[in-house]
């Protein structure tokens, strides 16, 4: 008898009793509470992907919008007390009004 | 009534439907376990705690694929999982002695010999590597096709045409020594 003959032979064995076990599945799954399934109504799965793709899109608007400055202490300095000199104009028109002074103002400071 | 019904009004609340499924592949189960592991005095404890796996693992169960096809998984799972806990192996001793068919056609002599080629193929089998004889028993007693048996085993179709050329293949050696 070949391999394949024998193993066919084999195939047509079933286990040759009556199996019943209803009684002791049902007395077990229904002793224990927490094996009690609960009923599925959300479906997580597309949530919980649409909740990282949005991290990750927040993430690089984050980087992208608020990246940190590569000025120098120095020149954030620099640019600060510049915003600071304009910021003291009153008006647009006292500047207008008073071309010179401003615009000789750092001339003369240096001429000094 | 269909498994998706029953499924579904398990999962709604109504638990006591649960015995239909274990009453309709209770002994589906129990011929897999027997075939896979051949200790029969596990086979009921097997199949019990097959169904209870199945019931925790229903809420997760989408019928992407047929109810029969999850149950032989976790079958062959719960199978695995026992023989490596019991380390134990398929013996000739542990098979129940079958009601021999057609036992007036054969004289004696042909009798035991057929006797010592199947207690010969069932060990052979029990020394085989787990994955080889899950797919070895799916795919000649149950008649298993490749990709069902992928779908079980969750490997590809590949893996499964070589285990099963391997499992012959060891089993031809064995049975040849």
């Amino acid at each position: 008898m070949t391999l394949e003959q024998t193993l066919e032979q084999l195939s047509q064995q079933e286990y040759p009793r009556k199996v019943d076990v209803v009684d002791r599945v049902m007395a077990q799954v229904q002793q224990k509470p927490y094996l009690r399934p609960v009923r599925r109504t959300v479906n997580w799965r597309p949530i919980s992907i649409a909740a990282a793709a949005a991290v990750v899109a927040l993430f690089i608007v984050n980087i992208t919008i608020f990246r940190p400055s590569t000025l120098s202490n120095e020149d954030m300095g620099l640019a600060i007390s510049q915003f600071n000199d304009y910021s003291s104009w009153n008006t647009v028109e006292e500047a207008a009004a008073n071309p010179y002074e401003y615009l000789y103002e750092d001339d003369e400071e240096e001429n000094l | 009534m269909e498994d998706k019904q029953i499924v579904d009004a398990v999962l709604a609340g109504d638990t006591r439907q649960y015995a239909v499924i274990v009453e309709r592949y209770q002994q589906i189960v129990a011929n897999l376990t027997y075939k896979l592991c051949g200790n029969r005095l596990e086979i009921e404890e097997v199949t019990q705690q097959v169904f209870v796996e199945l019931y925790t693992a229903l809420p997760r169960f989408r019928f992407d694929s047929k109810l029969s096809s999850y149950i032989y998984r976790i079958t062959v799972n719960v199978v695995s999982k026992m023989l490596k806990k019991a380390k134990r192996f398929v013996s000739t001793d542990e098979y129940e002695d079958f009601p021999e068919q057609q036992s007036d056609e054969r004289n004696a002599q042909q009798q035991i010999i057929y006797n010592e080629q199947m207690d010969q193929l069932r060990t052979a089998i029990g020394h085989l590597k787990d994955e080889q004889r899950t797919a070895l028993v799916l795919y000649t007693f149950e008649n298993f096709s490749y990709q069902d048996i992928a779908d079980v085993m969750q490997c590809t179709l590949s893996k499964v045409e070589s285990l099963i050329f391997r499992a012959k293949k060891n089993l031809a050696k064995e049975i040849k020594q």
